[in-house]
């Protein structure tokens, strides 16, 4: 509470308003677990087909003389196209020149913030096939190339400590029954839970690293990430998603475009907020071409609510 | 719940639901026909004989 400033006494009152820290907080959160899991491969601008080739059966016993049949073979494609995502925001010409005096780097939180929502963006898209800033389908770009839609293996989720337990292993066993290894776990924030509260017949935490919000980077020896806020995105019904990304999931970036300060027309495309120049506004954007493709999708398992 | 996956043949025995293009469920009258039908006919046979000697 601040005293009033009288003639007796000179209080501080709201007199010297507060000085302002150099350097922004970057509040924006947001990773990919994707990412973590599977590195980066070069994918080209227009785009990459990868053939497949397999050999379904096995080699085949052969008597004196006798007959041979044949083992057969299959040769498939999978095309990883990039597509455009972007963010962008409009900033006043006052806010910049008032940032500046201040010592606000607007542009390089925008920078960093645009990287980490990038990230954020591609487990949504390929976890989910939406869109990340509507929640909408992606039918038209990013057509069936998600593992919500793709996993070879879908299981349903049963709620409980122990049954998580279960849903984990038998989306291994899954995996395992096309003769796939898991190789890590996306897990998100209520299965993450449910394991966390599993215990023994000795009421022992049976993953104690998971308690009070531990995120180890391993359960029982398979790799795991774990991403509430992705894998559970717009309230989607996906718990987790196991599989061998590191040898059967691709992605890149195959064209990051550097970040536009943009000072002329309507680049946001919003009939209210109008002209930039007319309005002394700039928009800043960030814009990238992100691709990636499930090359097997009968190495992958979601769990799922049904 | 028994699934088998009709691409490699394998069976596996899962406590929850499993969906997928290659799974199938395991039915008992799919998993073991003749197996249940023999005990099912010897049981019918012997309460016969059981009834015929009463």
């Amino acid at each position: 509470m601040s005293l009033p400033n009288t003639a007796n006494a000179i209080a501080r009152g709201s007199l010297f308003p507060p000085e302002v820290v150099a350097g922004l907080m970057n509040m924006v959160k947001g990773k990919s677990a994707l990412a973590a899991l599977c590195g980066q491969s070069p994918i080209p601008f227009n785009g990459s087909k990868t053939f497949t080739f397999n050999m379904d059966n096995e080699i085949d016993v052969v008597a004196e003389a006798g007959a041979k049949s044949a083992g057969g073979g299959q040769v498939g494609a999978v095309t990883i196209q990039p597509i455009k995502v972007e963010y962008g925001m409009r900033v006043s010409d006052e806010f910049l020149y008032g940032s500046e005096e201040v010592a606000l780097d607007i542009l390089r939180a925008f920078s960093e913030g645009w990287a980490v929502k990038l990230a954020k963006g591609f487990d949504i898209m390929a976890m989910h096939g939406v869109n990340p800033r509507t929640g909408l389908a992606a039918s038209g770009t990013i057509g069936n190339n998600y593992f919500d839609y793709a996993a070879g293996t879908k299981i349903t989720y049963l709620g409980s400590s122990s049954t998580a337990y279960q849903n984990v292993d038998a989306a291994i066993a899954g995996i395992n029954a096309y003769d796939h290894e898991a190789s890590g776990a996306v897990m998100g924030s209520t299965i993450r839970a449910a394991l966390a509260a599993m215990v023994d017949s000795d009421t022992r935490p049976v993953f104690p690293e998971l308690a009070w919000g531990g995120r180890p980077s391993s359960l029982n020896g398979l790799r795991t990430e774990f991403n509430g806020p992705t894998v559970e995105y717009n309230s989607a019904k996906t718990r987790a998603v196991i599989g061998d990304f590191a040898n059967y999931f691709k992605w890149g970036i195959a064209k990051e475009l550097p970040m536009e300060v943009i000072q002329y027309g309507n680049p946001d495309n919003d009939a209210t907020a109008g002209d930039l120049k007319g309005h002394n506004q700039v928009y800043l954007r960030g814009e990238a071409y992100i691709g990636w493709g499930i090359l097997d999708a009968t190495a992958f398992a979601t769990i799922a609510t049904t | 719940m028994k699934y088998l996956n009709k691409r490699t043949g394998v069976v596996i025995d899962v406590p929850c639901r499993l969906e997928g293009p290659d799974w199938e469920e395991v039915t008992e009258a799919k998993e073991a026909p003749k197996a249940e039908k023999a005990p099912a006919k010897a049981a019918q046979k012997k309460a016969v004989k059981k009834g015929a000697d009463a």
